[in-house]
């Protein structure tokens, strides 16, 4: 290719810097957008996996009813595809500092680092003597430090020294770990049900007498994503021999029990014999009460084994799914921004070409071959997009993933991230950007390479004017006025104009409509309908376990010199649910067990999540939450199954499906409550409604000094946690604003540049004609909010659709969103869009006072 | 009537600086013209006509020197009042008609005529220029007489007090630029209205009832020609 040909380009570019700035900048804005919301997924992903790596992230942990002795953990660690075992204890206890005393969830730490699930050291050190601890960072901002002492204690009859040799430690560290991404630390059968926090101790302090948990790494893991398929695909048939190790270790270990028992049992009656003076002891084998014991042995049920794989761990799966959701609103979206960037580029490269008809004409003349006059042209854009391209990947790769992931940061326990530059996402959005430009220049230059050079020294004869539809429908056409009709009669003929501003300000209003509704969806409205309309009580009241009838009195009589107009007794307990049907993976929820089912409805409300209807527990069923019934896939009359724990569990049927949108519940009678498990419900929680009068520091401090009181929560503060959370969200969604915006001005400004310069001597006859600056302005500006008007409408319908479809693929968890969009944000789509146009218009107006008439009207048409 | 000044130049210059170079389009224009003459103003192309014009019409604003037009001292004229002259005042005759191509004949003169004080109506104008007939006609549909003849017609329905005309027969054959300057010439002496066309055709010259020669930015004569000659005795 000729040197004159490539200088020609370049100087192209400083001779239309802006319309060259424009094409940089869309593609700019397209490939940060897209760079950028691709790439949040892998780098969160490669955080955590660089966290698990360094803190060796177990990859299955396994549960015994019985825990596990020495010969069950040969058996683990002799399976093929183990590459590490690690067994531990662990406890529940109550944790006491000063006032406070609530449930920790206390961890052996094996005593060389480097072990399976290493603690993430935060501050200070590991324990050294019997007496140190260690404990996580969360549970230290509320209270124990460094150098703070902590007593543990069982909170049952059953003394804590049965598995613990100290009860009093000195807190020496601070650390996070790798089992607990969030905040929540899971939950436990001690207190409230909910574990508050983590104790780190030496493996050497436990008593117990077996295993409670053994943690596995599976081999030939290093360096692989846990969020892949590979990673399923090796530790896929590792969980299935350690199924198969589970199944014969309970038959031996059955077998075992047995034994013992039989030999216990055997024991027994040798004594007994010996000592009633009975020669032969096998003669008891008949007598009641041996023959009861025999029995029971008989009936000795096989322990049971979980293997657990990463995905039960509740901070890990919220992770994935968190991963998950932010790809959902990254798939489709950036495609928008490319789409857009090709109609940019078109428009440009179009009007670009027939600017230079008769350059052109004259390179051909001179008997330059199309190649190299089309060279050119995709020189020019292929020059734009690749630096729109670079600026775009430092800002996507750079910038983006950097903003949210800090505001994931509040959400979970994760070290820094590094931004990464992502080669696949990358050449992906080159690859796009280039060939949506240069695809676009080739389209605009083909016709005018087809013609003859002759032809191209003609200047090109103006469309002709042509009536439009309109002007047959007389009661319209004959109101207008004068200039309204020339307004009409030129939108319908630029015909191509009249499409790409309709569609482009159609794109960015869908964008700003799907944005602004993202806001709606997943924070306004949730916590607007869960803590206006649903949850309706002010205050709940953690009970302490088993309390004394006096203290009962006490409360009672607490409550009712307080400043709450009504309150209802609860039981709420941590549980998981199954679907009765399928093997699915148990979720979380909260069992409620209100004391008057009747007074619920002014606390709670349970209402039809499709009719709105209220909905009343009664003796046989529970009620849903309908998340809960989304992810279990059941529907009002099915059944499933409520585990209490591990290895308490009911099958329950499903009377209703209330609405809900934070958590997910299970919502029982008290008498059915004792149907199934046999006894009423003990009330651990009372919900308040508030009289305003009294401050709620002040009540918060006279509730908590009464005694059986553990903790008081204020659903507004709940609220407050609520809208922090998703603070994250929002940072994404105000990422997707802005770029809108920016893409709608760019997308404005590039066409209502070309219509100037198209329309360069009917301005110019217009002003000689003695139009003044403000009516000429109108004579343009007319047309583009019109336009714009045009636009927003489909792009209203098409940002509802858009919004749903990410809204789907962002809702993971238990958490519902709200699919409707509120009236605000369709108003302030709107008006951004027009203000959009606005602000272009206003940048056009200077444009359309330096237009020289005299240089305009000269030449030729 | 006759005597009466309409267009007095003294002392024009327009200077145009292209980098560091300064070019002098106009070195010192003087002239007259007198309401409800037919002024022809000619010379070779470059020799700044149609920088007087422009001035004349108030779209470009000389360097120094001073001009009035109807007794306006239009060389104290801001941008604004220029655009009010322009609009009340002139009547414009391009060489390439620069007729909008969107509107139909009789749209293009409405537009015209919907911002003047006193304006003939459209469809009576267009009938004076003999287009009655292709009043609903789009440009693209009309031969270049025509659309010259509907750009006269803008001009005058605007009831301009001063008609200028650049080369208006610049881009049409003979025949139909002699029916275009014919029509000049009968409106200017039907209505009285004060004509300046400017022309590098010295030929038609006779025509006018003044004429003014211009060469290398400075008038080269003057003259008025009391017994101007029909369009029909011209020939070129």
């Amino acid at each position: 290719m000729g040197n004159t040909i490539i200088k020609n380009a370049f100087k192209e570019v400083r001779s239309s810097f802006s319309r060259f700035l424009a094409i940089l900048l869309v593609i700019m804005i397209g490939s940060a957008f897209y760079t950028g919301l691709k790439s949040v997924g892998p780098d969160l992903e490669a955080s955590a996996d660089r966290y698990f790596e360094a803190t060796h992230f177990m990859d299955f942990r396994l549960l015994s009813s019985i825990g596990f002795n020495d010969a069950d953990l040969a058996a683990v660690r002799n399976s093929s595809g183990v590459e590490d075992t690690q067994p531990i204890y662990t406890i529940d206890a109550f944790l006491s500092y000063g006032q406070q005393t609530n449930v920790a969830h206390v961890i052996s730490i094996p005593d060389s680092t480097g072990a399976i699930n290493d603690l993430h050291l935060v501050e200070g050190r590991l324990p050294q003597q019997s007496n140190e601890c260690i404990i996580d960072k969360q549970r230290s901002e509320a209270g124990p430090k460094i150098g703070d002492t902590i007593t543990l204690s069982s909170g049952t009859e059953t003394p804590i020294n049965t598995s613990l040799s100290q009860t009093v430690y000195h807190v020496v560290g601070l650390a996070e770990s790798p089992s607990y991404l969030t905040k929540d630390r899971g939950i436990t059968k001690l207190g409230t049900g909910k574990i508050n926090g983590l104790v780190f101790l030496p493996a050497a302090n436990f008593t117990l007498p077996a295993y409670t948990e053994i943690l596995v790494t599976a081999a030939g893991t290093s360096g692989i994503s846990t969020f892949s398929e590979e990673y399923i695909e090796i530790t896929t048939p590792l969980e299935e021999s350690l199924n198969t190790v589970a199944s014969q270790r309970v038959e031996i270990r059955q077998q075992e029990l047995k034994a013992d028992a039989e030999a216990q049992l055997a024991a027994q009656k040798t004594a007994f014999a010996a000592a009633n003076g009975i020669a032969d002891p096998s003669l008891l084998d008949s007598s009641p009460e041996f023959l009861e014991a025999q029995k029971s042995i008989n009936e000795l049920a096989a322990p049971q084994w979980h293997v657990l794989n990463r995905e039960s761990n509740s901070g890990y799966l919220d992770y994935q799914n968190t991963i998950e959701s932010t790809n959902g609103i990254a798939s489709i979206l950036p495609l928008f921004f490319f789409g857009i960037a090709t109609l940019v580029c078109l428009t440009t490269m179009t009007r670009m070409v027939e600017e230079q008809r008769t350059q052109i004409g004259t390179l051909k003349a001179l008997g330059y071959s199309n190649a190299a006059i089309a060279f050119k042209y995709l020189l020019y854009a292929a020059t734009a997009s690749v630096l729109g391209s670079l600026l775009g990947w430092a800002i996507g790769f750079m910038l983006i993933p950097q903003v949210i992931f800090n505001a994931y940061r509040v959400l979970y326990t994760l070290p820094e991230m590094t931004p990464a530059f992502h080669v696949s996402i990358a050449a992906l959005s080159a690859l796009f950007a280039i060939s949506v430009t240069t695809v676009a220049t080739f389209l605009s230059c083909l016709t005018i390479l087809r013609s003859a050079p002759a032809e191209l020294m003609l200047p090109s004869a103006p469309p002709p004017g042509k009536r439009i539809f309109l002007e047959n429908v007389d009661f319209i056409w004959k109101k207008l006025q004068f200039s309204q009709k020339i307004t009409f009669r030129n939108l319908f003929r630029y015909k191509k104009r009249f499409w790409m501003t309709v569609l482009g300000v159609a794109c960015c209003t869908a964008m700003l409509v799907a944005g602004l509704g993202l806001r709606d969806s997943i924070a306004t409205q949730v916590a607007e309908k869960q803590f206006g309309d649903i949850m309706r009580y002010d205050v709940s009241l953690q009970l302490k376990e088993n309390l004394t009838m006096e203290q009962k009195s006490a409360l009672v009589t607490t409550l009712a010199n307080t400043n709450l107009s009504t309150y209802l007794d609860n039981t709420v307990n941590n549980i998981s649910v199954q679907g009765s049907t399928d093997n699915s993976d148990p979720i979380d929820s909260l069992l409620m067990v209100p004391a008057d089912p009747a007074a619920l409805s002014n606390y709670f409300m349970l209402r039809s999540y499709d009719t709105g209807e209220p909905l009343v527990l009664s003796d046989h069923g529970v009620i849903l939450t309908q998340k809960l019934a989304k992810n279990l896939d059941v529907t009002t009359g099915d059944t499933i199954v409520i585990n209490e724990d591990e290895t308490t569990t009911q099958l329950v049927l499903v009377e209703g499906i209330a609405e809900n949108y934070l958590q997910h519940y299970v919502f029982l009678s008290p008498s059915y409550y004792q149907t199934i498990y046999g006894e009423l419900p003990q009330p651990n929680q009372v919900l308040g409604l508030l009289d305003s009068t009294l401050s709620q520091e002040d009540l918060a401090a006279t509730l908590m000094a009464t005694a059986g009181v553990s903790a008081v929560r204020f659903t507004s503060d709940n609220e407050q946690d609520f809208q922090n959370t998703l603070g994250s969200i929002n940072y994404l969604i105000w990422v997707i604003i802005i770029a809108a915006a920016l893409l709608a001005l760019v997308v404005q400004y590039t066409l209502t540049t070309i219509n100037i310069s198209e329309r360069f001597r009917e301005i110019a006859t217009i002003k000689v004609l003695g139009f003044y600056d403000r009516e000429v302005s109108a004579y343009i500006t007319r047309e583009s909010y019109l336009l714009t008007l045009f636009g927003i409408l489909p792009g209203l319908i098409g940002g509802i659709f858009l919004h749903g479809y990410i809204l789907d693929a962002a809702e993971v968890g238990n958490v519902m969103y709200v699919e409707s969009i509120l009236a605000q944000s369709f108003i302030l789509s709107i008006l951004l869009t027009f203000m959009f146009t606005w602000l272009v218009n206003l940048i056009m107006i200077g444009t359309l006072k330096k237009i020289n008439m005299v240089e305009a009207l000269k030449s030729n048409e | 009537m006759m005597n009466e000044t309409m267009i007095e130049f003294k002392g024009i210059t327009k200077e145009y600086t292209m980098g560091e170079v300064k070019i002098a389009a106009l070195a010192g224009v003087d002239f007259t013209v007198n309401r409800g003459e037919f002024a022809i103003i000619a010379g070779p192309s470059g020799a700044g006509k149609s920088t007087i014009l422009n001035i004349l019409g108030g779209m470009d604003s000389p360097t120094g020197g001073e001009f009035t037009v109807n007794k306006q001292p239009l060389h104290c004229y801001g941008k604004k009042d220029l655009i009010t002259y322009r609009r009340q005042e002139v009547g414009f005759v391009f060489q390439f008609y620069n007729l909008i191509q969107n509107l139909t004949a009789l749209e293009n003169v409405e537009l015209a005529v919907e911002i003047c004080k006193n304006p003939f109506k459209p469809l009576e104008v267009l009938k004076q220029v003999g287009l009655e007939n292709r009043m609903i006609n789009f440009p693209s549909q009309l031969s270049g007489g025509e659309q010259q003849r509907v750009s006269i017609a803008r001009a005058l329905a605007k009831n301009p007090t001063l008609l200028l005309c650049d080369e208006p027969t610049g881009a049409l054959d003979y025949n139909t630029g002699r029916s275009v300057l014919k029509l000049l010439q009968d409106t200017c002496h039907r209505t009285g209205m004060t004509v300046v066309l400017i022309t590098h055709n010295l030929a038609i010259a006779p025509m006018g009832d003044r004429i003014i020669k211009i060469k290398n930015g400075c008038v080269e004569s003057m003259s008025v020609n009391a017994t101007p000659l029909p369009v029909e005795d011209i020939a070129w």
